[in-house]
């Protein structure tokens, strides 16, 4: 038990470690951000006031959360290596808590800019959300599962070269079955009446994705960690 | 002893591949409810490439398993694990991109376009795409020892798309290969076409992997020591 609360508060002190250096720096965030409006506005103008079918919006917004996530969530990683800090963070913490501290960090991270883009997006494509509870469990779950994929991508990619062509590379075909699964739950979310609507399919297959990707990083990590 | 076992081995699958082609072209009948009927004999070269890539990713993961646990003092022990690996995803791509080819003939014929975003079309191309990023990665990183263990990482996380890919996708989303699978898996598959499929091709493939697999790892070996 001691154990286990040892290995929490490390990795929430990593976590909040990141945040603070987030807030003095703001790289991340503002990339991400910016990525994630500025794909808004594109869409935007593309529209021109049209409103926009659920059916092509839905793989639109999930397309802007994929990349405004893989246009940042790799710098938890590579500002270690690039700082020369990744080695003072091997001594003073588990592995575990490290993958851990930056599993919560970058989740974090994704849900305040889903929390921006989201609700700019609806208002953008001007998409009607019925259930909203349906809707907020779908993209939460979803995200949650987009940075556990992200999480461990950036993990392996900071330690190679040419780590921003990578991790899209590596990235893309690690998420695409998820992002399929998110845009088929958003869908069914949507749909009037949510006759096809299932709680264990749609959003558990979404967490199950999350959870089988937390399990086999978290194996996977202490050796990708101490690799050099 | 050894190389007559060899030999025998080696000559079943040239035997083996003979008959299943002549058998593909000469023996089954074309297939009656099809659109072309003499278009479903390709399915005894496509359903046996897409099991190989399936076979070739599970060689993979168990190889790179093996790398991950293996001590880095020891270069030995993660060395073979590491060539195997690497055949394994190379001969997948291969496989990959042959039954996406094939399936893309058959789809043509069947269901009229090269490509129908199906998702199981999907999940065999985002196989290939897995493939290649182990690929892309291990171009991307110097040191041998720090390559085996970030590539193996790769291999083992990229087992969640991969189960999501081949169990899970095609079960949330509608596809056209439904009656197809059934009639491959669940029994429904005229005799003629199961005798050539599970007694001639499947063998025949599955030994053209493993003489592929232990070509390429003598030739990997062979760079190692004499080119690197």
């Amino acid at each position: 038990m001691q154990a286990v609360q040892h290995w929490g508060r490390q990795a929430l002190a990593i976590c909040a470690k990141d945040m603070r250096i987030e807030f003095r720096e703001r790289t991340a965030v503002s990339a991400v951000l910016l990525f994630a409006v500025t794909s808004l506005v594109v869409v935007g103008f593309a529209l021109s006031g049209e409103a926009l079918e659920p059916d092509v919006a839905v793989p639109l917004l999930w397309v802007v959360l994929f990349f405004a996530a893989f246009s940042g969530l790799a710098h938890v990683f590579t500002e270690e290596e690039e700082g020369a800090t990744a080695m003072a963070l091997q001594m003073a913490a588990d592995a575990g808590a490290v993958y851990g501290g930056k599993l919560l960090y970058n989740a974090c991270l994704l849900g305040a800019v889903a929390c921006v883009a989201v609700p700019l997006f609806l208002a953008v494509t001007g998409m009607p959300v019925p259930q909203v509870g349906r809707f907020v469990a779908v993209i939460s779950s979803g995200c949650a599962a987009l940075a556990a994929a992200a999480t461990i991508t950036a993990a392996i990619i900071a330690k190679a070269r040419a780590r921003g062509a990578l991790f899209g590379a590596l990235g893309f075909p690690v998420v695409l079955p998820l992002l399929i699964m998110a845009v088929v739950a958003t869908r069914h979310a949507l749909a009037p009446g949510a006759a096809e609507w299932s709680w264990s399919r749609d959003v558990g297959g979404l967490l199950s994705y999350g959870v089988m990707m937390v399990s086999a990083s978290a194996l996977v990590f202490p050796v990708v960690w101490e690799a050099a | 002893m050894r190389a007559y076992v060899a030999w025998i081995w080696k000559g079943a699958t040239g035997v083996l591949l003979a008959a299943a082609t002549w058998a593909a072209m000469a023996y089954v009948r074309p297939a009656e409810g099809f659109l072309y009927p003499d278009g479903a004999r390709i399915i005894i070269m496509h359903v046996p490439c897409a099991w190989i890539a399936c076979l070739a990713y599970v060689v993979a993961a168990w190889n790179a398993a093996a790398v991950l646990r293996a001590s880095t003092a020891v270069p030995a022990k993660w060395r073979a694990g590491d060539s195997r690996c690497a055949a394994a995803m190379e001969i997948g791509l291969l496989f990959s991109a042959l039954t996406t080819i094939t399936g893309s003939i058959f789809s043509r014929l069947q269901w009229g376009a090269f490509w129908s975003w199906d998702p199981r079309q999907t999940s065999i191309l985002v196989i290939m795409l897995l493939f290649a990023a182990y690929l892309v990665l291990r171009s991307a990183v110097t040191d041998a020892s720090v390559r085996a263990r970030l590539s193996s990482a790769y291999a083992i996380v990229a087992v969640v798309p991969g189960l999501f890919l081949i169990w899970v996708l095609p079960r949330v989303v509608s596809t056209l290969h439904g009656g197809a699978n059934q009639a491959v898996i669940g029994g429904g598959l005229d005799p003629q076409y199961r005798l050539v499929l599970y007694g001639l091709a499947l063998p025949g493939f599955v030994g053209l992997f493993a003489w592929l697999m232990q070509l390429r790892t003598r030739v990997a070996e062979l760079e190692r020591r004499w080119i690197a």
